[in-house]
């Protein structure tokens, strides 16, 4: 009996170690992936939050904000021509096209941002009547980032963007009036 | 029977080895949920900072707005906040007395703490500092 349990122990022995080993390889292997994407998809949704925060630097009159479209026109300097900007999700991407309003060609730029939403409110604080832009974006996953095709990954940032010349310019007109 | 005793150890030893895989890796995903809490809690600082930034136009009401934000303890003493991801976030708005904040300009600081709180327990998660200049439109 003993002789056979020396002959059978060995090879279960390995057998464990070899499975351990490889389990161990896949469960780090998963684990490494899944830091990468999400740690790219906060950052991505981050970016999204930032980038419109940068666009809406010079917005003069919000035109809408509702869901997941942004249209404002903004101005740089009093002498320079105003530009009808509007910023929206497309597929993946966060576009971003501006139209002079003299007439002449759009831009367009385009920002890959992996966006499964974005969602745009304006808002208004209370205590100084201001103005805000709530931007909330989603990024998600692709199926390329995934070890398994049903577990997508995703992301969430959220900001209220103070409008200050917006708020400026309310200010100054209520007191020209 | 010795060979028992050494299959015994060497399960044991399996054993441990595993539990401190698993554990790497819920360390791990403990990092990459904390980093979205991080995230979290910064953009809110942010957002209060920009809701600073806007009292410039209203300088003299900023001690009935945020003077009394000061205390975590108190739910009506701090600002509440439920992230998108369902996360408690409070924070504390503390305000300086008024000071030089560049050459012939005086305003305040406002250092803005941010907190989350789990299971009712406040755990510090960032800190920004604005300052607000008087802007008088008159």
């Amino acid at each position: 009996m003993n002789a056979t349990l020396d002959l059978l122990i060995p090879p279960v022995i390995l057998g464990i170690l070899i499975t351990m080993i490889a389990s161990a390889n896949l469960l780090m292997m998963e684990s490494n992936i899944e830091n990468r994407a999400t740690h790219h998809l906060q950052t991505t949704a981050n970016n999204a939050v930032s980038i419109v925060q940068e666009e809406v630097k010079y917005l003069k009159r919000l035109e809408s904000a509702n869901g997941s479209f942004l249209e404002f026109v903004e101005k740089m300097s009093s002498t320079s021509d105003s530009v009808d900007v509007q910023i929206y999700k497309q597929d993946d991407y966060l576009k971003v096209v501006r139209t002079p309003q003299s007439g002449g060609a759009s831009t367009t730029q385009s920002y890959y941002l992996k966006l499964e939403s974005i969602d745009f409110e304006e808002t208004v604080h209370g205590t100084a009547s201001a103005p805000f832009l709530k931007v909330t974006a989603i990024t998600i996953s692709s199926l390329a980032e995934q070890t398994d095709d049903d577990k997508r990954y995703r992301a969430t940032a959220q900001r209220n963007i103070y409008l200050k010349n917006l708020h400026a310019t309310e200010i100054f007109n209520s007191i020209g009036s | 029977m010795n060979q028992t005793f050494l299959a015994l150890g060497a399960v044991a030893i399996f054993m441990y080895l595993s539990v401190n895989i698993h554990k790497s890796y819920v360390q791990a995903a403990r990092q990459t949920v904390g980093h979205q809490e991080e995230m979290d809690a910064i953009n809110y600082g942010l957002t209060l900072s920009d809701e600073l930034y806007s009292q410039s136009f209203n300088y003299d009401s900023l001690d009935t707005y945020y003077g009394d934000l000061n205390n975590l303890n108190n739910q009506s003493q701090r600002k509440n906040f439920v992230t998108p991801s369902n996360d408690t976030l409070a924070a504390t708005v503390e305000l300086s007395e008024e000071e030089e904040i560049i050459i012939g300009a005086t305003g305040r600081l406002a250092t803005i703490n941010v907190y989350r709180i789990e299971k009712g327990q406040a755990k510090w998660m960032s800190e920004q500092i604005v300052s607000i200049v008087p802007f008088n439109a008159n």
